[in-house]
């Protein structure tokens, strides 16, 4: 036992509750007790599994009471999608060869394509102030902390936390989350951050005269390294000009179904090897770079 | 505490977490009940003496991780929640059933209002006032929860003859 019986009530729930606001200091601001919210989560794993089970279970009923008929259609759509998504490939690695011989005649480094992971999002009713959500892979399946998720209409986030079964997502919507991103129409660099669960993006330290306009597509810039190039973020839905503020008020609309996806790509492996030891050279903390750099950039 | 009740101690917490997390529909989200509050409550009661109060913090910090706040969140408004309830379980106890079921829905309210602080001080907050309809809920919830955990000791420890 901690306390010894004879200590007032009051005593110990005071000690106790200094030892809690420290613990919560100690997390908002250093990430000294990530060891301690790891701990935990594996404990949590079991109830997370089981809590997707009736999910799971509706699922698997679908299928099953499906009749062979409908079966037979959908197999007949798929295929006509297929065939038309080799047709627009074809075109694709056409223009990714022309891509990569400007590229190289601008001499600037050639992009690399991630290697893509499919994952499950584990459904479970959180808080409405979470931006997480946890995810069926963990690091048995080779997930590590900081890489990215999208899913089929775009970025979802970043890897925050890992077990061996699980791991964490942290969403763009997170006031924690910080995406760099360019304007696919004027190249304008910004970056986007959350503002909660459910609420836009905002697009900040954006002055009157760049080149913004609503209905703009976000892309991700790679800028910092994190965010692979090229996948749509979010689109611009309501700018507001305030008079006096030397910025202005962006809101964005996430392009990633954030509330709907539940099949999701882990990308992983598309740094090359310089940006890699560059982005290892630049960390103060050589050790982990992960974790310094982790949730906010 | 003995080991049998430990048990029923820690299956009430899986159950109340289950219910808790349990995926329902977005209509029905605001209104699911503080579960693990609940339980809390109920333990706080029951045990008065016996409630040892790392069982709200260790509880809490689970809640955290679960829900991705930072630890110590629910940790604390779990504590000050026992707390209050240990100071007045006397009179919460001898109360009737609809002043009990009122006198629930406040504390789960002063609750949500502790972890609606923190969020407010660590600059998350929450402009939902919906938000606070699950403690409406759990105070409708809670005779059952009182009875079905009644029930639950009488059948399997003798909580008196300690």
């Amino acid at each position: 036992m901690l306390f010894r019986h004879s200590t007032g009530l009051g005593l110990r729930v005071l000690c106790l509750s200094v030892l809690m606001v420290g613990l919560m200091v100690a997390d908002h601001h250093y990430r000294y007790v990530n060891n301690v919210r790891n701990a935990l989560s594996v404990l949590l794993i079991p109830l997370q599994y089981t809590l997707n089970t009736p999910v799971q279970a509706i699922d698997w009923l679908k299928v099953s009471a499906a009749t062979q008929h409908e079966l037979a259609r959908e197999n007949v759509q798929l295929k006509q999608q297929l065939l038309l998504m080799q047709v627009s490939l074809q075109q694709l690695i056409n223009m990714q060869q022309e891509n990569s011989q400007l590229r190289a005649l601008l001499k600037s480094s050639s992009r690399i394509n991630g290697q893509f992971q499919e994952a499950k999002l584990l459904a479970m009713n959180l808080e409405p102030t979470s931006a997480e959500v946890v995810l069926d892979k963990g690091s048995r399946e080779g997930v590590a902390l900081g890489q990215v998720v999208i899913d089929v209409s775009g970025v979802m986030g970043q890897i925050i936390g890992v077990t061996p079964f699980t791991s964490r997502l942290l969403l763009i919507t997170d006031p924690r989350s910080g995406v760099p991103v360019q304007d696919d129409r004027s190249g304008f660099q910004a970056i986007i951050v959350g503002a909660g669960a459910n609420r836009p993006l905002s697009l900040i330290h954006v002055a009157e005269t760049d080149d913004i306009k609503v209905g703009d597509l976000l892309v991700t810039s790679s800028l910092g390294a994190r965010y692979p190039e090229g996948y749509p973020v979010g689109q611009i839905t309501h700018i507001d000009k305030m008079s006096g503020e030397p910025f202005m008020n962006i809101e964005v609309q996430p392009s990633a179904l954030l509330e709907q996806s539940r099949r999701v790509l882990i990308v992983s492996h598309y740094l090359n090897d310089d940006t890699k030891k560059m982005l290892y050279e630049m960390t103060p903390v050589p050790t982990k770079p992960a974790a310094t750099s982790g949730a906010k950039q | 505490m003995t080991y049998r009740l430990m048990f029923i101690v820690f299956l009430s917490f899986l159950l109340a977490g289950l219910l808790q997390f349990l995926p329902v529909s977005e209509l029905l989200t605001i209104w699911v009940p503080q579960w693990v509050a609940l339980v809390i409550v109920y333990w706080a009661l029951v045990l008065d003496d016996r409630f040892k109060l790392l069982l709200p913090c260790f509880v809490g910090l689970c809640l955290d991780a679960m829900n991705g706040t930072i630890l110590g969140q629910h940790a604390l408004a779990l504590l000050l929640l026992s707390f209050i309830v240990l100071k007045n379980a006397k009179q919460l106890r001898r109360a009737g059933r609809i002043q009990q079921v009122v006198e629930i829905g406040f504390l789960i309210l002063g609750y949500q209002f502790i972890l609606f602080l923190i969020q407010g001080v660590i600059g998350q907050q929450l402009t939902d006032w919906s938000y606070f309809a699950a403690s409406l809920s759990s105070a409708i919830i809670w005779p059952w929860v009182s009875v079905v955990l009644d029930d639950c000791c009488r059948r399997f420890v003798k909580l008196k003859e300690e």
